[in-house]
């Protein structure tokens, strides 16, 4: 990815808008009507109970959702427009892969359909920074599930961005690729990409400029966090 | 963007042709020529066995003035079939990856759906041809008139059909109609077509209906019917870049499991996907509340029948009117309508049936059951029967609102017996033996001949509809018995009682013993006495 700088003063431009955002399956309530805004450069925490919302949130923010009212825009794009699509990356907590693509199919896939450019080395970096360069040329759907997450990663990471949603992204990840990946947040961040990551890894925490918690499909944090109120709030 | 479609259609190309290479062309070419062999010989024997007589002039000017009608309304319900399958984000699957990984991508979400669309739409429109062609050869034996003739115009028929349904599927998942606002469309369309048929209001369907009846009238304006729909279903491909992601999504998990479930032909699994997938719920409140039953397993039974939700029961009332028509059918000579009548009373008491399936889907509790599983299995007979039962003297009824004359009455109330007690029976056999163990070592299937194996597993499959069907014997007799001047009623009652005798006892003896008999056939096939442990 290109080097951005990082833009997360006040001003910098909202590239997440969220205008009364609510999603509900008949009576039950899945988010609240929400007003969120997240600025470019940005790097917030979405944490919250299991049910909060959290997933949610993150799904109606990449189109995957039908919003039940209001609205969201990506980069100043309405979500599910070609813009939106082009600016947002999305990394859900279940990977979803096809059964007959090697793993280096796979990004070259998703490199291409999202015109990439110079994406190989960038795809090589990651895959070593994930443990995966041996595993280049093997079928995803023979990984364990913490080697699927690791593609998915790689697959989000790959092709450029400048909004990254992810959820749940430590689940199944051994130590090392956990390493990695806070170390990857920690690059796309100083590089002035907008990172918004739903969570129950406490670690990630110490990284964020923002943490928003959300409790019965509800915003009842947002701001900067104290450790003590992390487990209140998360879990 | 070109070069994000090329990459688009690159990668499907990649994936077409390493599946296709993994598959023996002339082994797939040889199978599909064997397949349509013995479907075609099958169809002429089916026509020649069922012997019906030719209609008489008076007759088929019935079928030319009346089909029409009949097909529009045919059409009607193919289109409100599309209409709510669009509304619920249909009828476009595609796999789960393409969603999260294609659809997320830049590219316009009609450009990546249109290729999915028209395979679907290639793969509809063969089998409409097939089933129109099935029943145009059906009718030719009944006219008399040109065979290849008939046969051409129901399979143009069927597959203008299917082209409406679809095109009202895309259009529908596009503009993101509402299903209530779906079943009302499509609630003014049967209306309308009904009213047709009442002769009270002329429907456009009607003309495309008239397709049918050409080798008896020809009429060119049902061709005004083909540009419609060449338009409507480019109007909708363009549509389908509004379709909702969520529902796709939503549909892609289950569509997979869905095929797989059908492959290993496992029609409960399919039945309860096929619910996700229409997101049919039970109803949170029942639609009564009755006092505690005295036998547990019974009002069980009733409990989950009074959940059952509207618009189930209103495809269970639905299916058993289709039953009844079917029937008349078969009253009117048309014996071949009894496999289509009892596959309905089948579905019927698959729906109906619900309590024992869902016992059966939770085998721990079955088995904690202070009475022993084959008996808490009979007692779940109770509620089916009964059910099935009412929905059977509704059908009745609608016949006798229809004009039927008292034999015939007769006639329908003695098949509606022996079709409840069938259908339950087809059903119920169907539930509890399940999906076929095809991995399992203890399967029976290992003590018979390789050779043998593939009929078992045939006969196995056709068994429980073929039970269901067999219920319709009573007014296949009674219609025989008319043209010979015999009593049709009472051979009917006799058939009927016959039968209701037969499968009902057979079904229940093979419930009741059915754990000994597998005990028995698991210790020959192992060595082992029954019960004994290892």
């Amino acid at each position: 990815m290109a080097k951005r700088r990082r833009t997360n003063a006040p001003q910098a431009p909202a590239m997440l808008v969220a205008d009364d955002l609510g999603k509900d399956y008949g009576d039950l309530v899945a988010l609240q009507p929400t007003d969120l805004q997240i600025r470019a450069g940005e790097f917030v925490a979405l944490i919250g109970h299991n049910g909060s919302g959290k997933s949610t949130l993150l799904k109606l923010c990449a189109g995957l959702l039908d919003a039940s009212e209001g609205t969201v825009s990506v980069a100043g794009h309405p979500v599910g427009s070609v813009g939106a699509r082009a600016a947002l990356s999305y990394l859900p907590d279940d990977p979803v892969l096809y059964d007959d693509l090697s793993l280096w199919e796979h990004i070259e896939y998703l490199a291409r359909l999202h015109g990439a450019k110079d994406w190989e080395a960038r795809a090589d970096q990651l895959l070593a920074d994930f443990g995966l360069e041996e595993r280049r040329d093997d079928l995803p759907v023979r990984f364990s599930r913490g080697l699927r997450q690791k593609t998915a990663l790689v697959l989000g990471l790959v092709r450029p961005f400048d909004v990254l949603l992810v959820d749940e992204p430590f689940v199944g990840l051994d130590a090392t690729g956990k390493q990695a990946l806070l170390t990857r947040f920690a690059d796309l961040h100083a590089e002035g990409a907008t990172l918004v990551v739903a969570t129950h890894d406490l670690r990630l925490l110490e990284l964020v400029d923002r943490c928003i918690a959300l409790r019965d499909g509800e915003i009842v944090h947002d701001g900067p966090i104290d450790p003590s109120e992390v487990v209140a709030l998360a879990g | 963007m070109v070069r994000r479609r090329r990459a688009l259609a690159d990668l499907r190309r990649i994936r077409s042709t390493r599946r296709t290479a993994a598959v023996d062309r002339f082994d797939v070419f040889y199978r599909a020529y064997i397949a349509s062999l013995i479907g075609g010989l099958g169809a002429i024997w089916a026509v020649h066995i069922s012997n019906d007589a030719k209609l008489s002039a008076a007759a088929t000017a019935d079928v030319v003035r009346l089909g029409p009608a009949y097909c529009g309304l045919l059409l009607a319900v193919a289109i409100t079939i599309g209409l709510r399958s669009g509304s619920r984000g249909g009828p476009v699957a595609v796999e789960a990856a393409d969603v999260r990984h294609v659809l997320l991508a830049p590219i316009p979400v009609g450009v990546a759906l249109r290729g999915p669309a028209l395979r679907q739409l290639r793969f509809l429109v063969f089998a409409a041809a097939v089933v129109g062609a099935t029943g145009g050869l059906f009718l030719a034996q009944r006219t008399g008139g040109n065979v290849v003739g008939w046969i051409a115009s129901a399979a143009a028929f069927a597959v203008l059909s299917v082209a409406f349904a679809v095109a009202a599927g895309w259009l529908a998942s596009g503009r993101r109609l509402k299903p209530a606002l779906a079943t009302a469309m499509g609630g003014v369309l049967i209306a309308w077509s009904v009213a047709d048929l009442r002769d009270l209001v002329p429907s456009p369907l009607t003309v495309v209906g008239r397709l049918v009846v050409w080798p008896a009238h020809f009429d060119p304006l049902p061709l005004v019917a083909v540009p419609v729909v060449v338009v409507l279903l480019a109007i909708g491909l363009r549509q389908l870049e509004g379709v909702s992601l969520e529902a796709l999504q939503r549909r892609s998990a289950l569509i997979g499991q869905l095929r797989f479930a059908a492959t290993m032909r496992d029609l409960r699994t399919v039945m309860v996907l096929r619910r996700q997938l229409v997101l049919e719920q039970v109803r949170r409140r029942p639609w009564l509340r009755l006092p505690t039953l005295p036998v547990p397993v019974v009002a069980r039974g009733v409990r989950s029948a009074l959940r059952t939700p509207a618009s189930r029961a209103t495809r269970m009332l639905l299916l058993v009117f289709a039953a009844a028509a079917c029937g008349w059918g078969v009253w009117a000579g048309t014996t071949p309508l009894m496999v289509v009548g009892g596959m309905a009373g089948f579905l019927v008491s698959l729906d109906a049936g619900e309590a024992l399936a869902e016992e059966l889907d939770h085998p721990t509790i079955l088995d904690l059951a202070a009475l022993s599983r084959d008996q808490v299995l009979m007692l779940h007979l109770v509620e089916p029967l009964v059910q099935v039962a009412l929905f059977a003297a509704l059908a009745v009824g609608a016949l006798a609102l229809a004009g039927a004359t008292s034999t015939g009455l007769s006639v329908a109330a003695a098949t509606a017996l022996s079709t409840v007690v069938c259908a339950t029976a087809g059903s119920t056999i169907s539930t509890v033996k399940g999906a076929p163990d095809l991995l399992s070592e203890s399967s029976n299937a290992l003590a018979v001949p390789p050779e043998a194996a593939g009929s078992m597993l045939l006969f196995r499959t056709a068994l429980p509809p073929a039970v269901a069907i067999a219920g319709f014997l009573p007014v296949v007799f009674a219609h025989r018995v008319l043209s010979t001047g015999g009593d049709p009623v009472a051979t009917a009652w006799k058939v009927s009682l016959i039968l209701t005798v037969l499968v009902g006892s057979g079904t229940f003896t093979w419930l009741r013993m059915r754990t000994a008999l597998q005990e028995s056939m698991n210790a020959a096939t192992s060595g082992q006495r029954p019960g004994s442990r290892t």
